[in-house]
């Protein structure tokens, strides 16, 4: 359809969208490839190479237990990805699923919205704090509890662009003829919410990354052995004087991936609407 | 983009490297202090008289009226031995109270108060003659009835156990001479000089305190230095006390006792959590002592004039204790597995990062340094990985594969380091050993209530006496976690006897041979710590417990 | 307008209330059992007696409605640890943090709102682009990596000021000074980002606005249309803005005050979940709701009293 060729060419006109577009390319390139590449297994302590500064062998330098650091920056980042890909995912379908049938069906609304209203007054982070301990700080725990946690962005933010929508003229004369409300939800309503959704969920998976970063660096996210970029951080406070690279390196990977969501959700909400989606993206 | 990011990279990454040289301060040259004269009473004897070796040489500037400042890693929760085992308490109660009988630099019996005494053969009946002229802080003299006082307290108080309770009676025979009865024979020196002392006050401050503990005012001892002030987790300030008796029967500080000149005025002792602001405040001349620095920032030490390094030595014990009554660590043959599944250089070297310097191969409860060293038992068990007797021992304790819960805790970077090492190791074993971490008091707490764990990591200070160890072997201890052995009892009955240093270095042989035996508690290795003072100061040797006095200026 | 803030205040009860039992529930789920901690000190009683002790043999609801019943006298319970109340143990803590967000909030706005503006009335430029560059790193940015660089620089290398630890502001003001710095900095960076990009926006939309258009017609100069104008009106977006930042720098602050050890409201909540002192969790919690609340009704009062379509009701 002509419409989206004109979205696709002003999508690519937007140069800072693509330089954070290529920014998470290699991030999830280094992230995917390098544990398949690296035959040593990166939680397992080196007797021999403990806390050296970058060299040729260890480009990152190796930490206090050993570890080439660059490996561990991948694998931690998988992890860091993965919850961020399921905080994401889960959002956007927990959040899309309520916020659609509070859009359409009153009653429910109502209560919906006095839900969210009492999760959002909650701080975010300790909410799902708090979770993750319910779910004894296992991964898929930090997940749910970031998602719990977010999920009431995503509801009012479609809701309300739900609400516009569905006073529009069309959806009206939709009903008229007796068109199925789910067909109507789905077919007309939601795609004009997939904006919106789009725009805010691209921040939501920034947001993730940063919040389970540092839910994990107080030590009350993902918890060792296994390695996130949060918990790499965490044990690099200690060596800060003596070995800065352990802290460089995973701060700065946490850096680069959060600068290319935002730049890239900068770049959608341009192009997609700049008048619909002002104020929104940060709530 | 990119760019600046880049930039940004080579900047942090430039600073490091510049910012690693260290910086020189200026020190400032000391004032000399005005010295006190020492008055002794002339020796009015016919008997030949010592030159004094300091007549020839210029006099020794003993007191000064400097401060000094320590930085610890905490502040103790009490000042009460009695009703703390805190390390952070037992580093502060030397300053303030003395006993009967300490430890020494050997960690060896050592009469403080005490002049000299007696023992009948049968080790039912001690004289003690203590010291003449010794005031308390308050003012007032310390005689025989402060003696019996603060030992009836010390009974009232929670540490106390049933360490005391052979003393029948206590007979004030004069007023610098105390006969003690015992109805069994028991070490006596070494229950008067044991970790939680029962210190010395004077006998009304006793009498106030029975079953409560010492605070504020009544904290009165005859130590060195006086407790000024106390707040907790800002400051605790000592100060001289010039009514001090210093001990002439040694020619220097001993562990605990000996000979020990207050020379600073002033000490203050510093909570400060932070290794970084330790070293942070050292370097700038902040504190003039830093407790516990990592290991790593040795070469900084060294290589900065201004300061000198003290490695202690003996400092931790790297140990893991096992609950008897959990399976699979009930089983000795499951315990055995454990220890042959172990390098235990592996680990020390996670702990150090390497660093040779800072740990030490050593299977013995006591280390080197101690009277009570042997390796008993140990020869072919302990540094010995073996994967045949691992998948032996584990067949034998027929494990399948049961979840093996380890208690650890990142409060102590050197247990969380060895929890990883040796989960790692257990783990390439084939032993499915799962880490929990949580803070050091609710592990022990968990650790206590002996629910849902098996292996729970731990470090020992140096053990001082032999009944020291009744908290983790006797069959009564809540420390033993379950272990219960009536020869092991035996053992440690017959060496609670006393005798003389030989006779119950025999007995703790057979103690430790039993250890290793059983597995009852396994033994890592030692690590030493490190901790810096400013290098105007010359004297301090290192101990397991700070010792500021007999520190003077160069 | 007094309807109105009756009518949000009233508003705010329930919700208050609900959050309350949130806490409750969420709490409560935590898998970990404190008497096996408490009995770990004392190893006379059995666990069943110290569980019923603590009050843990009864039903959820029976304790839900307890603690529901004791709050709303306004006690808060006991610490099962730390051997005082969970008010006395909040009290210290509460004016830390409540010290580390409002220096962090000041950053934020000292910073933000001049280069919004400088932003946005020269659009493009060479100072905008830098400016919306360097912002998008700093909402990019942890505030702990920010946190640790810092400390690297100035604690560490240049030894200007303490790497970590807190003086209370009434104790020593010079103290506080030194040691609330790098916290602030490191943690209102990120925020003064944000009010950066949306003062710039919000100042870029206004002045595209006719009436603009008009004034500049009429003759006036430009500063006073800056001035009386444009920035009146693109003040108001801000005003919510810095609300919904101060309850974020409220709920967050744990974070920083971790690196830096403040001992802040925040770090008590982190290590008495670990601890499982589920009392004093509830309470900072609950503590914590109500002060992002409160700040929430003080935010929607003033923005009632600045925009007039609220002030005097408008239809939806």
């Amino acid at each position: 359809m002509k419409s989206t060729t004109i979205f696709l060419k002003r999508l690519l006109k937007n140069y800072s969208m693509l330089v954070g577009v290529v920014i998470l390319m290699a991030v999830l390139a280094v992230v995917v490839l390098v544990p398949i590449f690296t035959d040593t297994d990166p939680n397992k302590i080196q007797y021999d190479s403990m806390l050296l500064a970058p060299t040729s062998d260890h480009i990152f330098g190796t930490d206090s237990f050993g570890r080439d650091l660059f490996a561990r920056v991948a694998v931690g980042g998988r992890v860091s990805l993965a919850i961020g890909l399921e905080v994401t995912l889960g959002t956007t379908i927990l959040g899309v699923l309520i916020a659609l049938f509070a859009g359409y069906y009153e009653k429910f609304d109502i209560v919906v919205m006095r839900v969210m209203d009492v999760l959002m007054a909650f701080p975010s982070l300790l909410l799902a704090i708090a979770l993750t301990a319910a779910f004894s700080n296992s991964i898929e725990g930090v997940s749910i509890a970031l998602t719990v946690a977010y999920t009431p962005r995503t509801v009012r933010i479609v809701r309300s662009a739900i609400l516009t929508i569905r006073e529009e003229a069309y959806i009206e004369a939709a009903k008229a003829i007796g068109v199925k409300p789910i067909w109507i939800i789905f077919k007309h309503i939601l795609p004009g919410a997939l904006p919106v959704l789009i725009v805010q969920e691209t921040f939501l998976f920034a947001y993730a990354i940063l919040a389970e970063a540092g839910i994990s660096f107080v030590g009350v996210g993902v918890q060792p052995p296994n390695a996130s970029w949060g918990n790499i951080l965490s044990d690099a406070t200690s060596l800060l004087r003596e070995a800065p690279w352990t802290v460089m390196f995973p701060g700065f990977a946490i850096m680069l991936t959060v600068l290319a969501f935002n730049l890239i959700g900068d770049g959608l909400r341009e192009v997609l609407d700049p008048k619909r989606l002002k104020g929104n993206a940060y709530d | 983009m990119k760019r600046t990011i880049t930039i940004l990279m080579l900047v942090a990454m430039l600073i490091g490297v510049v910012g690693c040289a260290p910086t020189v301060e200026e020190t400032a040259t000391p004032e000399a202090a005005a010295p006190t004269e020492v008055v002794t009473a002339p020796e009015a004897t016919a008997a030949p008289v010592v030159e004094p070796t300091a007549v020839v040489e210029t006099p020794v500037e003993l007191y000064s009226d400097k401060e000094f400042r320590a930085a610890m890693t905490a502040s103790p929760q009490s000042l009460d031995e009695g009703y703390s085992t805190n390390a952070h308490t037992r580093q502060v109660s030397p300053f303030i109270f003395e006993t009967l009988f300490t430890f020494g630099e050997g960690f060896e019996v050592i009469p403080q108060m005490v002049d000299t005494y007696t023992m009948t053969d049968d080790g039912l009946e001690y004289v003690f003659t203590l010291r003449q002229g010794i005031k308390f802080h308050d003012g007032s003299d310390f005689t025989a009835e402060d003696v019996v006082a603060s030992i009836d307290r010390y009974k009232t108080t929670v540490q106390a156990g049933k360490k005391l309770d052979a003393i029948t009676a206590m007979d004030i025979l004069g007023d610098y001479e105390v006969k003690f009865t015992l109805s069994t024979p028991i070490g006596l020196l070494p229950a008067l000089a044991f970790p939680q002392r029962p210190v010395m006050m004077p006998k009304e401050v006793a009498e106030r305190n029975m079953g409560t503990e010492l605070k504020g005012e009544d904290v009165i001892g005859t130590g060195p230095y006086k407790l000024v002030e106390w707040v907790p987790d800002v400051h605790i300030k000592l100060e001289r006390f010039d009514d001090y008796v210093v001990d002439e029967r040694y020619d220097d500080a001993s562990g605990l006792g000996g000979m020990r000149i207050a020379y600073f005025k002033t000490v203050f002792l510093l909570p400060v959590p932070e290794a970084e602001a330790r070293m942070a405040g050292l370097e700038t001349g902040e504190f003039d002592y830093a407790e516990s620095i990592p290991a790593t920032s040795y070469d900084r030490i060294t290589g900065n004039t201004d300061l000198q390094a003290s490695i202690v030595i003996p400092r931790w014990s790297v140990a893991l204790e096992f609950n008897h009554k959990n399976f699979p660590t009930s089983d000795v043959n499951f315990r055995k597995a454990l220890a042959y599944a172990l390098d235990m250089e592996k680990v020390l070297t996670t702990i150090t990062s390497g660093n040779k310097d800072f740990y030490r191969l050593d299977s013995s409860i006591y280390t080197p340094e101690q009277f009570y060293n042997t390796d008993a038992g140990s020869a072919d068990i302990y540094n010995k990985p073996d994967s045949a007797k691992v998948a032996e021992y584990l067949a034998a304790a027929n494990y399948n594969g049961e979840e093996v819960i380890y208690l650890c805790n990142k409060d102590f970077d050197f247990m969380y380091k060895a929890c990883l090492s040796n989960a790692e190791q257990w783990q390439a074993a084939g032993i499915n050993v799962v880490l929990e971490f949580s803070d050091w008091s609710s592990q022990i707490s968990k650790a206590q209530s002996m629910e849902g764990w098996n292996i729970n990591q731990t470090g020992l200070s140096p053990r001082l006496d032999p009944t020291q160890l009744n908290s983790s072997l006797s069959s009564s201890a809540a420390g033993a976690y379950g272990y219960n052995n009536p020869d092991m009892d035996a053992l440690l009955a017959e060496i609670a006897l006393g005798g003389t240093n030989e006779d119950r270095k025999v007995i703790w042989e057979k103690i430790q041979a039993k250890i290793w035996e059983e597995v009852v508690v396994l033994k890592v290795g030692d690590i030493f710590e490190l901790a810096a003072l400013n290098n105007k100061y010359e004297g301090f040797r290192s101990f397991f417990v700070a010792r500021f006095w007999n520190v003077t200026e160069k | 307008m007094i309807r109105y803030i009756i009518k949000r205040i009233l508003i705010m009860i329930p919700t208050f209330l609900m959050v309350a039992i949130l806490i409750f529930c969420v709490v409560n789920i935590i898998p970990g059992d404190p008497a096996a901690i408490v009995k770990g000190n004392d190893s006379i009683a059995d666990i069943e007696t110290i569980r019923a002790r603590m009050g843990l043999d009864r039903s959820f609801l029976e304790r839900l409605w307890d603690w529901f019943f004791k709050l709303l006298q306004g006690d808060l319970g006991d610490s099962y640890f730390l051997g005082r109340t969970v008010l006395e143990a909040i009290k210290e803590r509460i004016p830390v943090t409540l010290s580390l967000a409002t220096a962090a909030l000041s950053v934020a706005i000292i910073v933000g709102i001049p280069l919004g503006i400088i932003a946005a009335l020269k659009p493009n430029s060479l100072f905008d682009t830098a400016i919306m560059g360097v912002s998008l790193l700093g909402v990019s940015t942890p505030e702990f990596f920010l946190g640790l660089i810092l400390m690297f620089i100035f604690a560490i290398t240049l030894r200007l000021v303490p790497s970590s630890g807190y003086t209370p502001i009434t104790d020593d003001f010079g103290g506080w000074a030194k040691h609330i710095i790098l916290p602030a900095l490191a943690y209102g960076f990120g925020q003064s980002a944000y009010i950066a990009r949306l003062m710039r926006s919000s100042m870029l939309e206004v002045l595209n606005q006719d009436f603009i258009v008009t004034a500049r017609a009429k003759g006036q100069s430009e500063l006073m249309i800056i001035i009386k104008h444009a920035l009146r009106n693109a003040f108001l977006p801000i005003l919510t803005a810095i609300g919904m930042i101060y309850a974020l720098l409220l709920g967050g602050a744990f974070i920083t005050e971790s690196l830096f050890r403040i001992p802040g409201a925040g770090n008590l909540i982190i290590s008495s979940i670990r601890k499982f002192d589920f009392p004093v969790v509830q309470g900072a919690l609950l503590f914590v709701a109500a002060a992002i609340l409160f700040v929430n009704l003080i935010v929607d009062i003033l923005y009632a009293f600045v925009d007039p379509r609220v002030r005097y009701g408008s239809k939806k």
